[in-house]
């Protein structure tokens, strides 16, 4: 069964059944493992919008001080982070997020004092569009699948 | 085998325990580099390591460091959602790198049999 998700209003990118990798196309694993990546994948999901709200904190702390290394070093974690566990999970979209919010921050870290102050507002503003993003996507992985599209 | 798994994302650690249970092994779980080194100096029955390598205080790739500079030798796979080749290659002591995606279970797997196969004498 190839899921069918339906973008949320607003959202224009491509791909949207590939929000979800479905478990049950899986062909490797038993069927415990399947289970367990079900369970996984939904707790994931659930902890989500706290996890997009640790990054919108980190990011109102970038914005109050560019040079803060360890707010530069945490955002880049949590992105890379989440482009991880998201792949691992099935997550494609939001690991594909994930995998930019780490560039833009594996960028901004390599900025020295003076162009991290010239950067950071653009830098914030793409931050702030991916974590929109994958809160869209996290969204979208969450509502079931539509039978009708298989 | 008793295998210990680190990471600081929980649900990741879970992930990567349940592959390796339903491969056959038993899964141990350490949150941080600095806990896998406290675990480690204590348990022989751990006999192979699967880290994470982008973790905040000891990365997968200093804990792995820290191990074998006091002498501890057993093997050493890290995960990452990193290029693995491109990791391997900046320290080549590693026993394999395997990228965090969605056919872990494939990859680790195969990763592990063949860092058991190449430590058999």
């Amino acid at each position: 069964m190839r899921p069918s998700r339906k973008a949320p209003a607003g959202c224009s990118f491509e791909g949207w059944f590939l929000v979800s990798r479905d478990i049950d196309t899986k062909t490797e694993g038993s069927a415990f493992l399947r289970e367990k990546l079900k369970k996984l994948q939904d707790a994931y999901l659930a902890r989500l919008p706290e996890a997009l709200a640790t990054l919108q904190k980190l990011s109102s702390a970038l914005a109050a001080d560019p040079d803060a290394e360890v707010v530069v070093a945490d955002l880049h974690r949590a992105f890379h982070s989440m482009r991880g566990t998201a792949a691992t999970l099935g997550l494609p979209q939001i690991s594909s997020e994930g995998a930019i919010g780490t560039e833009l921050m594996a960028s901004f870290k390599s900025l020295t004092p003076d162009q991290r102050r010239q950067a950071a507002a653009a830098t914030l503003h793409e931050l702030a569009a991916c974590t929109a993003r994958i809160e869209a996507a996290g969204k979208a992985a969450m509502q079931p699948a539509d039978p009708e599209k298989d | 085998m008793r295998v210990l798994v680190v990471d600081d994302d929980p649900l990741a650690a879970e992930m990567t325990a349940a592959v390796l249970e339903d491969a056959g092994f038993e899964a141990v779980q350490a949150e941080s580099g600095t806990a896998a080194l406290e675990v480690l100096s204590t348990d022989p029955s751990l006999e192979l390591v699967v880290s994470d390598m982008n973790m905040p205080g000891i990365s997968g790739l200093q804990c792995f460091q820290a191990l074998r500079a006091r002498g501890d030798e057993r093997p050493f796979v890290l995960l990452s959602g990193d290029d693995p080749q491109a990791l391997r290659a900046s320290e080549p002591g590693l026993d394999a790198c395997v990228r965090k995606d969605f056919d872990l279970e494939s990859t680790l797997g195969q990763a592990i049999a063949d860092v058991l196969a190449a430590r058999r004498p």
